[in-house]
């Protein structure tokens, strides 16, 4: 018997999906193709996908996250190290994964232009005593003052 | 608006006001005299133009026609954004909180022949009736003083359905990185205050107190109240710093969102 958790799986970048239009409910990430596909590429595709009246949430890194990124990319600091204007593309670090983020206004813009409803914004605020094995104890309570990740939330019109 | 808001004076109203509306009218009445200057410039500018960083509404495009649009305008001020909109075409009745910063507008109405209905009121609680208005806009007015919740469900309220909303606040990133003393110096790039749980701020600089939410909270106020976020819009206009508010360098600005506009529907 095939157990009811199976499910399939694509390899395909997130940016050119090679699934039909209008084939889901749902299309969500956490930490995946948001962060290291091109939103201007992404936002279109998840729109193409979801049935009319479907769900598109998605959680990343924050855009204020990306403006107080150390230079190594190691620490997050308590102060801007980066400009917020003009954010997109984050390929500095050599060997790494390329990144990609908007300002606040341009996330919702790209929403908008692609049929999307906004419906939250939700602001992750670890709670007291929280660890994690991808973050360091004191980025940890950085993410307590500031929000480190969000998790956008957003509905097909 | 004529039978509502009786001509040539304030409609004075018995009032409750919130503790900060209190506090912020005692505020602004001290404050009033210092901004006859401001109003006498912003009177005589022919153009609509968002925000200390002088952005003009040509370039951005949030309001698209107001010609023959019922406009509310929450914290008004010396009404120098009614006043514009007029021009436009647009019927604005202006509402403040402050009888002295009235008397201001009242003083530049008649200097350029430019008459609209002032209303003495609180943007918490206005005293016009439901669903009378195609736009509500706010400045540095309500946006700022007025506690978020209140204010948002009144323009909910004055709206008809399907009207617009738009507003403009100091930019979050200012917020976090704007030092609380006395006199005011420009914000630099360290995060000196915490992001959650911003909203109510009291500042060493003056009496009033002002509302500043996040980005979510936001979002999670103009949706809880019936609207549909249609933008937000981060002004960036390289070369002009804060002036005589000391708040922000031009290089600051260039960099980081000093003002933003956040700009909804409401859900018809």
């Amino acid at each position: 018997m095939t157990p009811a958790w199976t499910f399939r799986s694509f390899h395909a970048s997130a940016e050119d999906v090679p699934l039909p239009d209008a084939s889901f409910d749902v299309v969500f990430c956490d930490h995946g193709g948001m962060t290291f596909g091109d939103p201007y590429r992404t936002v279109p595709e998840a729109a193409r996908l979801l049935r009319p009246g479907g769900l598109f949430a998605f959680s990343h890194s924050t855009p204020l996250t990306m403006c107080c990124l150390s230079d190594d990319w190691e620490q997050v600091e308590r102060r801007l190290t980066r400009p917020y204007f003009g954010m997109h593309r984050f390929d500095e670090l050599e060997d790494e994964p390329v990144e990609f983020n908007l300002p606040y206004g341009e996330w919702i813009r790209l929403f908008r232009e692609h049929g999307f409803r906004i419906e939250a914004l939700v602001e992750v605020r670890p709670p007291e005593g929280a660890e994690t094995t991808y973050r360091t104890a004191e980025e940890t309570e950085w993410a307590r003052s500031w929000p480190m990740e969000e998790i956008w939330k957003c509905r097909k019109i | 608006m004529g039978a509502v808001v009786a001509d040539g004076g304030d409609l004075e109203v018995p009032e409750d006001l919130t503790p900060h509306a209190a506090l912020n009218r005692e505020a602004w009445a001290k404050e009033a005299a210092s901004y006859v200057a401001s109003a006498e410039r912003n009177w005589a500018k022919t153009e609509f133009r968002w925000g200390i960083l002088d952005v003009p509404e040509s370039e951005l495009g949030l309001l698209g026609d107001v010609a023959a649009k019922d406009v509310v305008e929450l914290g008004c001020g010396t009404a120098y954004v009614s006043a514009w909109l007029a021009r436009l075409g647009a019927n604005p009745v202006g509402v403040d909180l402050t009888h002295e910063q009235l008397e201001t507008a009242r003083a530049m109405q008649a200097k350029h022949g430019l008459e609209f209905p002032l209303v003495h009121a609180s943007a918490e609680d206005v005293p016009l009736p439901d669903a009378s208005f195609d736009l509500a806009i706010s400045e540095y007015g309500a946006s700022i003083w007025c506690d978020p919740d209140l204010w948002i469900a009144e323009a909910a309220r004055l709206l008809r359905p399907g009207g617009e909303l738009a507003f403009l606040v100091n930019g979050t990133f200012l917020m976090l990185t704007t030092p609380d003393v006395d006199p005011v110096v420009p914000c630099g790039e360290e995060l000196l205050r915490p992001y959650f749980g911003m909203r109510r701020f009291e500042w060493e600089t003056d009496d009033g107190i002002d509302f500043h939410l996040g980005y979510g909270d936001w979002i999670r106020t103009l949706t809880t109240h019936g609207f549909e976020v249609e933008a937000l819009v981060e002004l960036r206009n390289p070369g002009i710093g804060s002036g005589r508010y000391n708040m922000f360098t031009p290089e600051w600005a260039e960099s980081w969102p000093a003002e933003e506009i956040w700009k909804a529907r409401k859900v018809a």
